[in-house]
């Protein structure tokens, strides 16, 4: 059998989404750096993070996405992202309702790119609401490591001006309950949005 | 180990192995310079490569990464005892490694070992020197030349393993016959 191109191409833009959120420094170092995917035929295995297992599998042959993780929150946020993508999918858990991860059908090769898209995200899920701003303060970089570029910082700076309005769609989606998980959904969905113009502005 | 991490790994340790195999070959032309810290740190990043390697490999393949792992462990009292002497000075099947030194039994039969687990592995030795030039002119040269080469068909053994992958960025496919 032959490879999906739909598949490659997919996985390929991934590939440059997820270096935009390290760009932006919305990745830890030891999270980015074993992201990885492997395509067979019509089957991709996602590394999507560091620890062990924390992956996907896309099948389009039947149509099912499996992302597993062990945080129920970020499980929940991951539901809402693959669900945007046109998913449907169910949050899986174990004895005592330990969280498993998301199972998804509905994958197709129309939607596919939109689903490896949505995986960029799970990358970022260890961001807390609290952790937004120290991060991006020019005043904490150096417990980041490396000085962000200008264009980055500007970058960011925009996006911390923003935070009210981020908070405002979190609290609208959440009932007045903008947990972190919550919080990161909507930031990570504004820079899904706005890739193009972003990257646009970084490789100036 | 998951298939994605350990394609992943497998390339990533291929690319280091080819990158030792060509800092080794430029050392060893470098003969009449002198053992440095180049040296040393060589052996050093390739040993913790190999370490690492050997567990995700099985059978005759393992047996070889252990081999030279084994060989650069033994090896590494000899760059800090000629640190400082031109490499073609450092006659490192000696003890002590220089002229006048007496054979050193002990790395001659690693490097006899790594040769054999070789054959085992390809059907034939993986250094060019070892054995081709006295024992006593063998120098720290001849010694990177040959591990240079053993650690290229390592490098071979490597890119077999995950050969069958096309790779751009962070994504492998399944080459296509």
């Amino acid at each position: 059998m032959a490879n999906n191109p739909r598949l490659i191409e997919a996985c390929k833009k991934w590939d440059r989404l997820t270096e935009l959120f390290h760009k932006l420094k919305l990745y830890d170092h030891n999270d980015y750096e074993p992201l990885f995917c492997t395509i067979r035929d019509n089957k991709a295995e996602v590394v999507v993070g560091s620890s062990p297992g924390h992956k996907t599998h896309i099948d389009l042959d039947n149509k099912t996405l499996e992302y597993y993780d062990t945080d129920a929150e970020v499980n929940a946020s991951m539901r809402k992202h693959l669900e945007d993508a046109g998913l449907s999918c169910n949050v899986m858990t174990g004895e005592g309702k330990r969280a498993l991860g998301v199972t998804c059908t509905g994958v197709n090769e129309s939607n596919v790119e939109e689903v490896f898209r949505k995986l960029a995200a799970a990358t970022s899920m260890d961001i807390r609401a609290g952790m937004f701003e120290a991060r991006w303060n020019p005043a904490t970089e150096k417990i980041w490591g490396e000085k962000p570029t200008d264009v980055v910082n500007e970058v960011c700076q925009e996006l911390r001006n923003e935070i009210d309005e981020i908070n405002d769609t979190c609290l609208s989606l959440t009932g007045g309950k903008c947990f972190d998980h919550a919080f990161d959904y909507c930031l990570t969905k504004k820079i899904m949005e706005r890739e193009e113009e972003l990257w646009k502005r970084l490789e100036k | 180990m998951e298939e994605a991490r350990k394609i992943k790994f497998l390339i990533e340790a291929t690319n280091r192995m080819l990158q030792y195999e060509l800092n080794g070959r430029e050392l060893a032309s470098a003969r009449n310079e002198k053992v440095s810290d180049e040296d040393w740190t060589l052996m050093y990043d390739a040993l913790s490569d190999l370490r690492r390697l050997s567990l995700t490999l099985s059978g005759r393949e393992r047996e070889f990464t252990e081999s030279l792992e084994d060989v650069l462990s033994g090896f590494e009292a000899t760059v800090d005892y000629c640190f400082d002497d031109e490499r073609s000075e450092c006659k490192v099947l000696l003890d002590p490694p220089k002229k006048g030194g007496s054979p050193s039994p002990k790395r001659i039969t690693l490097l006899y070992a790594l040769d054999d687990a070789s054959r085992r592995l390809f059907g034939r030795r993986c250094t060019w020197l070892f054995g081709e030039v006295p024992n006593e002119e063998y120098s720290e040269s001849a010694f990177l030349n040959d591990i240079s080469s053993c650690i290229h068909k390592l490098a071979e053994v490597l890119e077999e393993k995950y050969g069958s992958f096309n790779m751009e960025g962070k994504c492998a496919w399944l080459r296509e016959e």
